[in-house]
């Protein structure tokens, strides 16, 4: 994930470069006196224009400006209007005095895009040079994304989505899935300019896919544009596996109070133990040659043996009877 | 070694060794005996250090050559190795995903794996590569996220196989038989009649018990009377042979029957191989099943001692013999027909009624 977050600083960074450098077009006015007086030299404009890149995702209305009408209005009602495709224009015999100087960008189908405006001096015998910036125009546009990604791939898809503007404020876009494998955000109501759109494809809570791109808007018109994501990377999760084994080891049984020989008439006491219960209830049977003889952690044993050999076993066992051990102990009885 | 003297009557006397008269034991040819004779006990009496010391005279005890007294934790185990020393995790997940790892440490990190459910088995083997221990767990696994699991892991279930077996000295029985009572966990029963081969050695082979711990208890009977007996916990392995051996050493002997129907009988026994000090014999009785010996008679010391006994010394019932070595005042431990080198070894005891 940090990768993913890393490379998309990387693409904002690079594409704010971008914008700063297209805001506006420039145009640079070279002035120069008029010869109404003969003693007059007048002066002369030189307007300079540039252009705009292009944009990942734009309006639907052209904004590369194709001309530019340059007008000017100065002293005593005078003016002037020249047409431009860009560069630097001149216009010369200009009255001296104060002049306001206005530039409208217009696009290849002669719709005007963008504007500007600049005052200057112009003196008798000089040219003037004014730079204009032109800008486009200010207002509201739409702002309209889709995305898509193959709908098999991704079994919990969502679209985080964020608007950065130029000046570093951002907005989140809510993505909404229209259908499978699609989905989409649109707003009328987005202020014209340029923005950064970064977009993130989750499976889950797992970005599986992500771009992003310069959007511009433009005043009364929609930006629009699809993201696909062709492919995406599978998310993954990781398991820690730990063996948790229960192997029923024996008990360990161990006889205490039981004696070799017994006296005929005689008893005695045995008890039995278990060493590695290990927390679980224990319980024992007790066995005389291999007749049972009694439950308990200790038997009393003998007063009704005839002479002879016997065998006590205790047999132990955990109450969910998966572990069990025995313990045997030999006696005799004697006269 | 020695003989056992027997007479009808004192008409005749036949000499029999024991086993030619363990062989006639409930014939018509025993019915006619009526005397019975004692096995040759005193031979190793007499090879005592001190057979006549006043402190063998004194000690009364029928004392039996035991090994006893000894406390031993002995819960019956398969051989294979049921300690897991790697594992095998299997797992099975979405899609048809999977992964197969090894592990000897019992933990692994599966990475890169598709979210969902996965199944995982893991499979416990031996030193050998023999599995002993397997379980599963359901793993949930999220996309970006380290899932732990832990997976319990228990011995194998299944079936395995119980060979069951035991012995003792022939000689020491009439007419053994061996059962075996297998009880579960749950106090589920199973008994068996363990197959009696020759040379005082039973066994048999118990397929399909399930695996766990059960309880085995194993009795040596002779003539339907329990003369030995153990009890075990066995532990039985999934797919792998138990080995249960529990020799008897010590048996509570029953003995053989003699039968007399007359009016006397003649007991006989061998002396010593080094008699020469021996005054006399004293003859002891008691009836069977009781404990204190009342005396019969004295006999004095010779190369073939016998006592006739008749109704003035010894009433007609069930009765067990012993005789002891007198010199002076120290008289030998007794040696009675229910000892293990008596003849027959079985041990003996007289069933005598009227003629």
């Amino acid at each position: 994930m940090n990768s993913v977050f890393s490379k998309r600083a990387r693409f904002l960074r690079a594409v704010a470069r971008t914008v700063a450098g297209v805001v506006a077009a420039v145009a640079v006015i070279g002035f120069a006196a008029c010869q109404l007086p003969v003693d007059d030299p007048g002066g002369s404009l030189e307007v300079n224009v540039g252009s705009i890149d292009t944009q990942s995702l734009e309006p639907d209305l052209n904004m590369d400006v194709d001309s530019y009408v340059v007008s000017g209005s100065g002293p005593s009602g005078s003016s002037f209007e020249r047409t431009t495709s860009g560069g630097v224009i001149a216009v010369e015999e200009l009255t001296v005095g104060a002049w306001t100087i206005d530039v409208v960008g217009y696009n290849v189908d002669g719709i005007d895009v963008a504007r500007g405006s600049g005052e200057t001096d112009i003196s008798a015998g000089e040219t003037s040079q004014l730079t204009v910036t032109v800008r486009p125009y200010e207002g509201e546009g739409t702002l309209s994304v889709s995305v898509t990604w193959p709908d098999a791939d991704v079994a919990d898809p969502s679209v985080e989505a964020e608007l950065v503007a130029s000046d570093g404020t951002s907005v989140s876009l809510p993505f909404t899935i229209s259908e499978a494998g699609q989905a989409s955000y649109e707003r009328a109501d987005t202020a014209a300019g340029y923005y950064t759109l970064s977009v993130q494809l989750l499976d889950g809570t797992t970005p599986v896919a992500g771009a992003a791109e310069a959007a511009r808007v433009a005043a009364g018109a929609t930006t629009g544009g699809t993201i696909a994501f062709n492919s995406v990377n599978p998310p993954t999760g990781d398991t820690d596996i730990t063996i948790d084994p229960d192997l029923d080891e024996p008990l360990e049984v161990s006889l205490s109070g039981a004696v070799a020989d017994l006296e005929l008439g005689g008893s005695m006491t045995a008890t039995a133990e278990v060493s590695n219960a290990d927390g679980q209830t224990v319980s024992f049977t007790w066995y005389l040659n291999g007749a049972y003889l009694d439950d308990g952690d200790t038997v009393t044993v003998g007063q009704s043996l005839e002479p002879g050999t016997y065998r006590l076993d205790a047999i132990a066992y955990t109450a969910d009877g998966n572990r069990s051990g025995s313990a045997s102990h030999s006696f005799s009885v004697v006269e | 070694m020695m003989s056992a003297l027997l007479t009808s009557n004192g008409r005749s006397r036949t000499q029999l060794r024991g086993r030619a008269w363990r062989r006639g034991i409930g014939t018509t040819a025993i019915r006619s005996v009526v005397m019975v004779a004692l096995a040759g006990v005193l031979v190793t009496l007499w090879s005592c250090a001190q057979p006549l010391s006043g402190s063998v005279a004194a000690e009364r005890r029928a004392s039996v050559a035991l090994n006893v007294g000894g406390v031993s934790a002995q819960t019956i185990v398969p051989e294979v190795d049921t300690q897991p020393t790697s594992y095998r995790l299997i797992g099975t997940g979405p899609e048809g995903d999977s992964f197969d790892v090894d592990t000897a440490d019992g933990s692994a990190t599966v990475t890169d794996l598709t979210p969902g459910t996965w199944s995982v088995d893991a499979v416990g083997t031996n030193n050998t590569g023999f599995p002993v221990a397997d379980g599963t767990a359901s793993v949930s696994l999220e996309a970006g996220t380290q899932t732990s699991a832990a997976i319990a892991v228990t011995v194998v279930d299944g079936t395995g196989t119980l060979e069951l077996s035991t012995s003792w000295n022939a000689e020491h029985t009439v007419s053994p038989s061996v059962e075996a009572v297998i009880r579960d966990a749950e106090g589920n029963e199973t008994t068996v009649s363990v197959p009696v081969g020759a040379g005082g050695a039973a066994s048999t082979t118990l397929t399909g018990v399930p695996a766990g711990y059960q309880r085995l208890s194993l009795q040596l009977l002779d003539e339907g009377e329990v003369i030995a007996g153990a009890g075990e916990s066995v532990r039985i392995v999934a797919d792998v042979t138990t080995t249960a051996d529990l020799p008897f050493a010590d048996l509570n002997k029953v003995g053989e029957a003699v039968r007399v129907a007359a009016e006397s009988f003649v007991l006989a026994w061998d002396p010593p191989a080094d008699a020469s000090e021996i005054e006399l014999y004293r003859v002891y009785a008691r009836p069977r099943g009781e404990y204190q010996w009342q005396s019969v008679s004295e006999v004095q010391a010779s190369d073939t001692p016998t006592l006739t006994v008749t109704q003035s010394l010894l009433a007609y019932g069930t009765w067990e013999f012993a005789v002891t070595a007198v010199d002076g005042s120290a008289e030998s431990d007794r040696h009675t027909s229910m000892d293990d080198d008596a003849m027959p070894e079985t041990g003996w005891f007289l069933e005598w009624t009227a003629p």
